[in-house]
């Protein structure tokens, strides 16, 4: 019987955000119970693939013996980069960073770079082919679901090319921890090999995925049972190196393969449309326009020693796992959110020390390139992003001192077109709302009243005012409102203010009657934030000394007041809100109980206006925000 | 969409308002961008910087605002400084340079010293006087005129001199020549006698002479 080829790919990846602590003692443990494992089956060849931070976590010891084994032939080493980047989603060029990053750790630790790359959720780029082959790189590990329906079943390699530039594939098939307990190990690959009946020399790669955090340890026993199999049937599957299998074979023909990622890593099915699913959500593409920023800054500065820190920062935050959503992790989860928020803000600090920039700054600069417009206004200590085209709304609130957003909302619910804000679906702060003078607390949470303006994600005019150290910006526009069922002339204006080395926002809104009767309507001004502490009940909302805890299923309702608070201890934030005139507020959970996502809370600026002809109204507040005591640790350092 | 093109960004350095602009900048970002600016100069901002390095596309009308806005900023007693060596801007700037202060980067902005000042200087001759000269030329014709006036000067010092030494043997001379004089005098006083008791003749002396 003719002896064939099965790679195995043992590919630890991490999970969940978890503290570095865990993390190392989780990877060290993981590879001690491979070296074991291993060590009583010599004849097993097996490939390894890790990002390169990995290494930099792992006990000299462990890799003084992992280094042995690569010499002498029995373990070959893949990378998926430094961290796992997001290839389709970062710039070429920090991308390549990251994985350039990787091969230099690689050869520190190990001795030589690694011999392929293997993109997380197979995330295929073929632009890449050629920062690929310049790294050094032999070939490409991809999910078989990659290939073509009619070829996927044929075991062996590929070309594939861009532009005239090929790059050898290795397709794979994934097995999990799961895949034991309901499957013959033994059984499972002779059907493999059977399926393909054209090849001459097959080689079966197998993707054998452990996820590091997991509350049973299995591992050892796992690798055991592969190995075991392996070993029992040497005579019919020869487990091989995949450029040991390359340097004797060829490949099976060229193939072409488009930008595609496969969303789970277990199932085997490619998404050519992943970025228009992923777009059709509020934060990501948010979060893209801030790294994208930060990378233009980066660029002309990439020589600097400085600069290194900062990437490595941003290695952290390319990583997939922040964005593809799963159980665990993705941009579902505030704490991933929040995690790519806090490092961004780390760089922006970290940038505007190397500029020595220290005062207020304004910037007018594109929304994630779709030819609309924002205004970014920031001193050290908070970064504040208005969407002028979509109702003046502040789509990015960063408090630097604690390098968080408190404006990383996510409403789950699927945008019609793949655009980052989409109207009634965004969740924003100071989205201005006119309904009529009887609204209530449970009208407006039922959405029941219908919006008497055209103020709403609508198109205004803005100013800039620089006087000394105050910055402002003002927006203006003209518009109508219903009255007695007839459209009416009103002006609004809306000024969001910052000064220099002062934690705190301030806001005024102007309403101009521009005609000679009277109007009567209620102005609610709706602000969304998501503090991590409000699911652990860290979070309280404060007024009169009294301190409402509970706010994931909270429902407040306060007439006439002028002060409050919102404190959340577990980030160490507290937002002081000031107004001159005394309002009615709401607060309440923005998805409920029963909602997955109890992290976001609501409140509503509500006053009943009546206007008399050519009157004027307005309203002036300033939100504080102050450093407080940390409560607890935000769970992940890595 | 031209009138979004152009993304700008704003900030506070010692005192300057700094305009960093990138992208393109086209006619029909000019009223907005111009209203904005005016605002900005009426808040009393007396001192701003454009930074048009990153412009990659510049239309005339652009160019023309600047021109407004800069005799905007002298009517107020203010400065607009502008910062680009990029070859897209320069051409388009060509014509007016003599209005803009212009400077390669942000650096030399606030760098002092010898340069700087007779930059400065050079601008203030080339407001009243039309005449423009290059800095490396200028340097030039300035060490070529020094050279010059010390070379006329080690003359007149060296020709002065040379004066000053015949001067003072021509008057060694003179009271050589008086002395003399004033010997054959006495000389002849002496000889006088002699002459009268016949024993000397001046006959012989005046042969002498002759011969």
């Amino acid at each position: 019987m003719k002896r064939e080829s099965i790679a195995l790919i043992i590919h630890p990846y991490k999970n969940n955000l978890i503290p570095q602590y865990l993390f190392k003692e989780t990877i060290n443990s993981f590879i001690e119970e491979l070296i074991e494992a291993s060590s009583s089956f010599k004849n097993i060849h097996f490939n390894l693939a890790m990002p390169g931070y990995y290494l930099d976590n792992i006990d000299s010891m462990l890799i003084l013996h992992l280094r042995e084994k690569s010499k002498t032939g029995s373990i070959e080493w893949l990378t998926t980069g430094y961290t796992e980047p997001f290839l389709s989603f970062f710039p070429v060029w920090l991308c390549n960073e990251n994985i350039k990053t990787a091969c230099n750790v690689f050869k520190e630790f190990i001795g030589n770079s690694p011999h392929g790359f293997m993109p997380a959720f197979s995330n295929w780029e073929p632009a890449y082919i050629d920062l690929i082959k310049n790294l050094g790189f032999q070939y490409v590990v991809l999910s078989n679901s990659f290939i073509e329906k009619q070829f996927s079943n044929l075991l062996g390699f590929w070309v594939t090319e861009f532009l005239g530039n090929p790059l050898v594939i290795f397709p794979y098939t994934s097995i999990s921890l799961n895949f034991f307990s309901n499957n013959n190990f033994e059984q499972w690959l002779y059907h493999q090999f059977k399926q393909d009946n054209k090849t001459d020399n097959k080689l079966l790669c197998l993707d054998f995925l452990y996820p590091v955090f997991q509350k049973e340890k299995n591992i050892k026993n796992a690798l055991i049972n592969i190995f075991s199999v392996l070993e029992k049937n040497i005579l019919s599957f020869k487990p091989v190196c995949l450029s040991e299998y390359l340097s004797y074979n060829s490949p099976l023909g060229l193939m072409y393969l488009p930008p595609s990622l496969a969303f789970k890593r277990h199932e085997n099915e490619q998404k050519p449309y992943f970025l228009n699913y992923l777009f059709s959500f509020d934060q990501i593409g948010l979060i893209q326009r801030k790294i994208f920023d930060i990378c233009e800054q980066i660029e002309s500065l990439k020589e600097s020693k400085k600069v290194q820190k900062i990437l490595k920062k941003l290695f952290f935050v390319q990583d997939i796992n922040h964005y593809i959503p799963s159980f665990e992790s993705g941009f579902f989860n505030l704490n991933d959110r929040l995690y790519c928020y806090k490092k961004a803000i780390e760089a922006e600090k970290e940038l505007n020390n190397i500029n020595e920039v220290d005062s207020e700054k304004i910037k007018i600069c594109d929304f994630y390139r779709n030819n609309s417009k924002i205004i970014l206004m920031s001193n050290n200590n908070i970064l504040v992003g208005i969407d002028y085209n979509n109702g003046g709304t502040i789509f990015e609130l960063d408090y630097r001192v604690r390098e968080i957003n408190l404006c990383a909302c996510l409403n789950p619910n699927r945008h019609f077109f793949p655009s980052i804000i989409e109207k009634d679906l965004s969740l924003l702060a100071f989205v201005d709302h006119f309904f009529s003078a009887l609204i209530t607390l449970d009208k407006y949470k039922a959405k029941e009243e219908k919006d008497l303006a055209d103020f709403y994600f609508s198109n205004y005019d803005y100013k800039i005012k620089k006087v000394k150290n105050d910055l402002k910006v003002s927006l203006q526009r003209q518009g109508t409102i219903i009255q007695m069922e007839k459209p009416c002339p009103i002006g609004v204006e809306k000024v969001f203010g910052i000064q220099k080395n002062h934690s705190s926002l301030s806001f005024a809104y102007q309403l101009t009657n521009n005609s000679l009767t009277s109007y009567n309507f209620s102005l609610c001004i709706e602000m969304c934030f998501s503090l991590p502490g409000i699911i652990n009940n860290d979070a309280f909302f404060l007024h009169k000394k009294r301190k409402y805890y509970h706010l994931s299923n909270s429902k407040l309702e306060f007439p006439q007041i002028t002060q409050w608070a919102l404190c959340d201890p577990y980030c160490g934030v507290l937002m002081h809100f000031i107004l001159q005139k005394p309002v009615n507020l709401w607060v309440f959970s923005t998805f409920g109980q029963d909602s997955p996502l109890q992290d976001t809370l609501t409140m509503v600026i509500s006053s009943p206006i009546i206007l008399d002809g050519s009157g004027i109204w307005s309203l002036v507040g300033k939100i504080n925000f102050r450093r407080i005591a940390i409560k607890r640790k935000i769970t992940d350092e890595i | 969409m031209k009138s979004e093109a152009l993304n700008f960004t704003i900030e506070t350095k010692n005192d300057t308002l700094w305009f960093f602009l990138s992208g393109q900048f086209h006619s029909e970002q000019v009223p907005s961008l111009k209203e904005k600016i005016i605002s900005l100069i009426e808040d009393g901002n007396k001192r701003i910087v454009f930074d048009l390095e990153n412009v990659n596309y510049i239309d005339e009308a652009a160019v023309s605002m600047f021109v407004y806005l800069v005799n905007l900023m002298m009517g107020k007693q203010g400065k607009i400084l502008f910062v680009f060596k990029n070859e897209i801007v320069t051409k388009a700037f060509e014509q007016y340079k003599n209005i803009f202060s212009i400077f390669p980067d942000s650096k030399s902005i606030y760098s002092g010293g010898l340069f700087s000042r007779l930059k400065q200087k050079s601008k203030a001759f080339r407001k009243k006087t039309g005449i423009r000269l290059s800095l490396p030329v200028a340097i030039i014709l300035l060490v070529t005129l020094l050279g010059w006036i010390l070379t006329l000067i080690f003359i007149i010092q060296s020709q002065s001199n040379h004066i000053h030494v015949q001067e003072k043997e021509i008057a060694e001379l003179t009271k050589i020549n008086k002395k003399m004089e004033i010997e054959i005098k006495e000389l002849k006083e002496r000889l006088k006698p002699l002459e009268q008791l016949g024993i000397f003749k001046e006959k012989d002396n005046n042969s002498q002479k002759s011969k």
